[in-house]
């Protein structure tokens, strides 16, 4: 396929994804924020801060916004034009690339991406309340999960749906890292004791990505970080782990090379291989020996790495001229 | 609905003088009378709504580079055509390309009909259009013209008559399909009784042109569709065609040329393409041949088209036949090449630069059409009985000016067919655009697009000034 419409499907793929993951740590810190826990948490400006790491660049936040309180970290993750990671620029960003590709997406899913586009470019985004701005993250969600509905049941499982899946499970990888890296990175002071604390921080985390349940089935009792950390790392099962991520992008690099390494896709065979093992054959108790923060910064520098090796595997190519 | 339908001068598609409706038009105009104006307005709403929602539309970039979406709107009272009727366009209409066609390949070449002096050479020769950059083309099947847009207009008598060629890039294809969708879709039940000929076929006939038109007849020839992109107002018209058709859309920036040959762009390296649809102008084209500052096209393009290693459709330099200054001489033109008489007749034309015709258009102006040589899109053009005395003055000058410039036409009141308004059904100016297909065999695809000016009174039809489109219907009894 275009070269060009290849990278438009990935980079749609990738938006939808982070849109949808951006929505869903925001709301749940917002629930968490309204259900007033402990001021001093509340207001711990660590909390906002972290989302605005994972979402977003601190400095170009602090450019624009006096403080980091609820309204601007909102405004500044969800609407704002001039953070390109805000919500509003990830549909943006979608709706062109889909424009781009209409001919390769059904009729239904281009609709969908259109529709969406208008809801966010409609809502009101200088005049929301804290009551009511949870509407606007759920038809975020909503919005992700038809896109994930409409390919699952209507795409053939042909390049274009490869490229589609490689975005999307690339971006999911990267994320994960990055939210759990962030958690771990900052240690919260208060007048509770530790352990409620980081029941309350990691079920945060564990209800960000749709994980509670799916947890529980697997550890029941408590809510311990290194164990979160090993369900959302390490799990071959659940959808929104680390290994799982991987193993969906190197499907989908073997049905699009139908299992044959050559000398143009060898470096990325090679690079997702070495991730593969990490997370295949590692342990929780491996991670917590090297040194956590580490352990994930190198993960999200292998996903960066991938991504660039995608750029060049399938953009520009080997040229060749028969 | 209809009873108080008011029939002006002139010709009326459904109805005749005697204020009954023509047969082929019985059945729709029973149904119309049946509708409420309730019925009339909530389905007109839903066919808009439907045009916008599939995203048919063209997009108008205000400052914030947010654009909105606009669409041509669309009546329902469809454009009938019988079979006889329409067999006879076809075959007017095929004559005319062939004709043009021979007439393409005969000034890119040994420019016969020039030293005969049927046509003034610097009519041709010095024509913007004109590139000398192909002189002596080899095209597959002599071929210069893959997809023309010939329009046609009725006069008093109900005569169709040329208006204009469209030899380069004829847009509104996709209208014709979408026209149709929306008919079936919103107005099912106006189709019993009829039996209107197929237009979903037509895609395969599309395809097997291009196939057909490929460079040294090679086989499985790889086809592309090339588009100046998403800021195009017709994108929508590429991206429909291309996908339809079966053949990659591509923009300049997919393609290179290596070797005088073509390549895509693609994930799995280079591959070379044969045949390209484009909907692309010839000035922009190619920077290296014509407008260097083109981010449109493709550096060598035309060079390989030169070396025969692709197939350009439209051919290059194709303007200098759909002409308006050439228009009159298009009869001539058949007869030249065919030994034959037309069978569509040209709109009685003025050439401005013969002294007799012109004092007899500056004498009568205010009678008639006046319409620059160059123009497009329906603007710069006077209407003799509709224009203020400052307008026929300033259009006198221009003539005096620059007679070569402009044409003279008298006004033709195109035929009325019954439009929905606010008010109920009216009638309004109309005309068509039926597309040619010239592949091995000549084609046209049945019906075409119905413009229709949708003021009272105007003779425009133009999408970009407030023109609507209708189905047309080809009935196959």
């Amino acid at each position: 396929m275009l070269s060009r419409a290849a990278d438009s499907l990935f980079w749609m793929a990738r938006n939808i994804e982070r849109a949808e993951t951006s929505a869903r740590l925001i709301d749940i810190n917002l629930v968490s924020m309204l259900e007033n826990f402990d001021p001093d948490i509340d207001t711990d400006p660590y909390r906002w801060e972290s989302l605005i790491s994972i979402s977003g660049n601190k400095e170009q936040f602090y450019e624009l916004y006096e403080q980091c309180d609820t309204r601007s970290v909102i405004n500044f993750l969800a609407f704002s034009i001039e953070n390109p990671d805000s919500i509003l620029n990830n549909i943006v960003v979608s709706r062109e690339n889909a424009r781009t590709i209409r001919g390769m997406i059904p009729q239904e899913l281009w609709e969908l991406i259109n529709s969406f586009y208008l809801k966010i470019k409609e809502y009101p985004s200088d005049q929301w309340e804290i009551e009511n701005i949870g509407y606007f993250f759920q038809m975020v969600k909503d919005q992700s999960i038809q896109f994930q509905g409409i390919v699952n049941a209507m795409m053939s499982r042909g390049e274009a749906y490869t490229f589609l899946k490689m975005g999307k499970y690339l971006e999911r990888a990267g994320k994960i890292a990055r939210i759990l890296d962030e958690n771990i990175h900052h240690s919260i002071e208060s007048r509770f004791a530790k352990e409620v604390i980081e029941h309350h921080q990691w079920s945060s985390v564990l209800h960000s990505v749709s994980g509670y349940e799916a947890y529980l089935e697997m550890y029941r009792s408590a809510i311990e970080p290194d164990q979160v950390m090993e369900f959302l790392t390490f799990n071959k099962n659940y959808p929104r782990s680390i290994l799982f991520s991987v193993e969906r992008l190197i499907e989908a690099f073997d049905e699009m090379e139908q299992d044959k390494v050559q000398h143009y896709n060898r470096d990325l065979f090679i690079a997702l291989g070495k991730l593969h093992s990490e997370l295949k054959f590692g342990t929780i108790r491996e991670v917590l020996n090297e040194g956590v923060n580490s352990w994930y910064h190198n993960i999200q520098d292998n996903c960066y790495q991938i991504g660039n090796l995608i750029s060049r595997t399938y953009y520009l190519g080997e040229l060749d001229v028969k | 609905m209809l009873t108080n339908y008011q029939i002006k001068q002139g010709y009326d598609e459904m109805m005749k003088a005697s204020g009954n409706p023509r047969s082929h038009y019985e059945s729709i105009h029973q149904q119309l009378n049946q509708f409420t104006m309730e019925d009339c307005k909530s389905r007109h709403e839903l066919a808009q709504m439907s045009f916008l929602r599939r995203g048919i539309s063209f997009t108008v970039y205000d400052d914030k580079e947010q654009g909105t979406e606009r669409t041509m709107p669309f009546d329902f009272v469809p454009n009938i055509i019988p079979r006889e009727e329409w067999s006879r366009i076809e075959k007017g209409l095929i004559q005319r390309v062939r004709a043009l066609n021979a007439f393409l390949e005969d000034v890119y070449g040994e420019q016969q009909i020039l030293h005969d002096g049927i046509v003034p050479r610097d009519l041709v020769v010095n024509n913007p259009y004109f590139c000398h950059q192909i002189a002596q083309p080899n095209y597959a099947n002599r071929n210069h013209i893959f997809l023309a847009g010939i329009d046609l207009i009725r006069d008093q008598h109900g005569e169709y008559l040329i208006l204009e060629d469209n030899l380069r890039n004829p847009s509104g294809l996709s209208y014709v399909f979408q026209n149709r969708y929306c008919m079936r879709k919103v107005f099912p039940e106006m189709f019993q009784n009829y039996s209107v000929r197929s237009i979903d076929n037509q895609f395969s006939y599309l395809f097997t042109a291009l196939e057909e038109l490929a460079p040294k007849q090679k086989s499985n020839p790889r086809i592309v569709l090339l588009s100046p992109g998403i800021f195009n107002s017709a994108y929508f018209d590429h991206s429909f065609l291309a996908q339809q058709i079966g053949i990659e859309l591509v923009e300049g920036r997919d393609l290179l040329v290596q070797d005088r040959k073509v390549y895509m762009k693609t994930t799995k390296g280079l591959k070379q393409v044969d045949v390209i649809y484009r909907r692309i102008d010839d000035e922009y084209l190619d920077p290296l041949e014509f407008r260097a500052d083109s981010m449109l096209g493709v550096p060598g393009l035309v060079d390989a088209n030169r070396a025969g290693n692709v197939s350009i459709l439209n051919g290059i330099g194709n303007g200098v036949a759909d002409d308006k200054a050439l228009y009159s001489y298009v009869p001539s033109i058949i007869r030249y090449y065919l030994n034959e008489d037309p069978i569509l007749n040209n709109v009685k034309t003025y050439i401005l630069t013969d002294p007799e015709q012109r004092e007899y258009v500056l004498e009568h102006i205010n009678e008639l059409v006046v319409k620059p040589v160059d123009g497009s899109g329906g603007y710069d053009i006077l209407i003799g009985p509709h224009a203020s005395e400052e307008k026929l003055e300033i259009f006198r000058q221009n003539i005096i000016n620059k007679p070569h410039s402009y044409i003279a036409q008298p006004t033709i009141s195109l035929s009325t067919c019954p439009t929905f308004c606010n008010e109920g059904f009216a009638g309004r100016h109309i005309d068509l655009r039926p597309f040619v297909i010239m592949g091995k065999t000549p084609r046209v695809i049945p019906g075409g697009l119905t413009r229709v000016a949708l003021k009272e009174g105007s003779l425009i039809v133009n999408s970009s000034q407030g023109g609507g489109g209708k189905d047309t219907w080809i009935l196959d009894y």
